[in-house]
């Protein structure tokens, strides 16, 4: 009798050791601020909640305009604001009355760093920790770093797993041409799982009239619906090559069918961001409601009978 | 998806108010409803939100009225005739018109509830600053009651003074309000003991202004798109109002409290 299933026994996900109500993850830079906006997005049925990306010193991040959506698109230079790891740590203290998973998302320019958010981000209830070592657009940090290298991960990996037991997921760039090192180095490095894909960039929007970039920084991260096959590659070959790995797959879901095409293409969890954008913060209830009709129409009664479903047997 | 870029618009009218405020008239087709803001960039410097103090959809234009109060604002003021600015907007929940109101604003908030002014001329229209070098659209609204902190001008005091008073008087249906949250919260307390709504439209730092970076939180809210324009009891029932907001960093930064 599936047709009468509930969403909840139908989405219900196993994930970093936790049962999720919903494969749906509020992916990091999205919302992430405060913990009153967690809890209102645990209370609209987020699976889980990712932070706003934390390094040790706060951070104003990049001049306005930082986000912009352009139509196909969204392109966002925000450069990692963020209030530092003390005032985020005061902040996400207690989250007991956020009704999901809460992953943490840490960010540093050097190994003291990374361990110093680490043992912090220990100490919190967060169910994970994010590490994205993908950002286009922010000095220091990511792929303008090079901390998208195989042996940027295993270092990142040793430090911030000297600090902590919680789950790690390395948050891998779009259309990485080494993406199966980077793979392996999370595999070899402890990881539980990738989270597959950040924004792609650097891109550059120019307004013609004034001549100038329209983002403060110039250049930026862009996601949104184009984003959606190279989330869906990634997470496809992710799952061919390491199908142990947990992956998140994240970019350019906007509605159910793309959630249950990340899945078919191996994913655990599906992130959203740009989704925020266009069908407002109800997203993660109303493309639940839509994945949930879906697996209804297709007598599917678990996300497990079709994940990894694409993938040639 | 929307396609949401600033574009460039130039300025046709600026008109100053002493040294400190100035309304550009700028060419923006646009639909409109008081209250709502939209962005204003100047490229190469920066991008900050601005409440739109008139609209004339015939003329396809809107007016900003802006004091130097930052860097940016002050980039904005100086605008002349024929300058450009990059537009995005209008953004963000209106007030919900309703004629029997009272409208209370303090500072720059004027420019917020200045259409709402327009729409309803009979309506009550109370005013604050600190001085009268400071007072600005005077001509245009020439019923407005002014006080001054300095009682260089109009009456000395607060706009809130009165309130009381009026809404035991009048019993309007809603009070409109714009201007430093500490008069805000004031006004959300009269209109409360008098059991009379309250509408309130705040101000947050901004960055993307459509809901996804959560740079405008409080309580869970978003600013940009469930406000700017909040009803004063849902206010008074959360913790932020009048307390604290996010600066860039996603920082708390806590407000000066009544006395």
């Amino acid at each position: 009798m599936t047709s009468s299933q509930s969403r909840d026994s139908l989405l219900r996900t196993d994930l970093f050791g936790r049962t999720l109500t919903s494969p749906l993850i509020l992916a990091s830079g999205i919302l992430g601020t405060t913990k009153s906006l967690l809890k209102r997005l645990g209370e609209i049925g987020a699976g889980a909640v990712t932070i706003k990306s934390i390094s040790v010193a706060p951070r104003a991040g990049h001049p306005n305009p930082t986000v912009l959506s352009f139509g196909p698109g969204m392109i966002n230079a925000v450069g990692y604001s963020n209030p530092g790891l003390k005032k985020a740590c005061e902040e996400y203290a207690d989250l007991s009355d956020v009704a999901c998973p809460v992953i943490g998302s840490l960010i540093g320019t050097k190994a003291e760093e990374f361990a110093q958010v680490a043992a912090a981000f220990s100490l919190l209830d967060f169910a994970a920790i994010e590490i994205p070592i993908s950002c286009p657009h922010t000095p220091g940090y990511g792929k303008l770093a090079r901390q998208d290298t195989p042996e940027a991960v295993l270092e990142i990996l040793s430090i911030v797993s000297g600090e902590t037991d919680k789950p790690l997921f390395i948050k891998v760039p779009a259309a990485a041409q080494n993406l199966s090192e980077l793979v392996d180095a999370s595999d070899q490095g402890g990881a539980a799982g990738i989270t597959a894909v950040n924004t792609i960039g650097p891109g550059m929007l120019i307004n013609i009239d004034a001549r100038r970039p329209y983002l403060g920084f110039g250049i930026g991260g862009v996601s949104g619906p184009a984003l959606k096959p190279l989330a869906v590659s990634a997470t496809y070959a992710i799952n061919e090559q390491a199908p142990h790995l947990p992956i998140i797959g994240t970019g350019g879901v906007m509605n159910g069918r793309d959630a249950i095409e990340l899945i078919m293409a191996g994913a655990t969890g599906v992130g959203m961001g740009t989704a925020v954008l266009d069908r407002g913060i109800e997203a993660f209830a109303v493309i639940a409601d839509e994945m949930a009709e879906w697996m209804r129409d297709n007598d599917i009664s678990n996300l497990n009978e079709i994940r990894g479903a694409a993938h040639a047997k | 998806m929307r396609n949401d870029l600033p574009v460039m618009c130039s300025i046709l009218k600026r008109v100053e108010y002493g040294a400190t405020a100035a309304s550009l008239t700028i060419q923006y087709p646009c639909q409109f409803q008081p209250g709502q803001f939209i962005m204003a960039w100047i490229p190469g410097v920066d991008e900050k939100p601005f409440s739109i103090s008139r609209h004339n959809p015939t003329a396809g234009t809107i007016e900003l009225t802006v004091k130097r109060l930052g860097p940016v604002s002050a980039h904005i003021a100086d605008l002349t005739v024929g300058d450009r600015v990059g537009i995005r907007g209008p953004y963000g929940n209106p007030f919900n018109p309703q004629a029997d109101c009272v409208i209370v604003s303090g500072g720059v908030g004027l420019a917020a509830v200045a259409p709402l002014m327009e729409m309803f001329p009979n309506a009550p229209a109370l005013y604050g600053e600190n001085s009268s070098t400071q007072i600005m659209l005077a001509d245009r609204f020439p019923r407005m009651r002014i006080f001054t902190m300095d009682g260089s001008a109009g009456e000395k005091g607060f706009p809130t003074d009165p309130l009381p008073e009026i809404l035991a008087a009048r019993k309007p249906k809603v009070v409109y309000t714009c201007g430093p949250e500490v008069m805000m919260a004031k006004v959300a307390r009269i209109c409360h003991d008098a059991g009379v709504a309250g509408q309130i439209s705040l101000e947050r730092y901004m960055k993307c202004a459509v809901g996804v970076c959560g740079q405008c939180c409080m309580d869970g809210e978003r600013v940009c798109v469930d406000g700017p324009v909040f009803d004063s009891e849902r206010l008074l029932k959360g913790k932020d109002f009048a307390f604290r907001g996010l600066d860039k960093s996603g920082t708390w930064v806590y407000k000066a409290q009544p006395e």
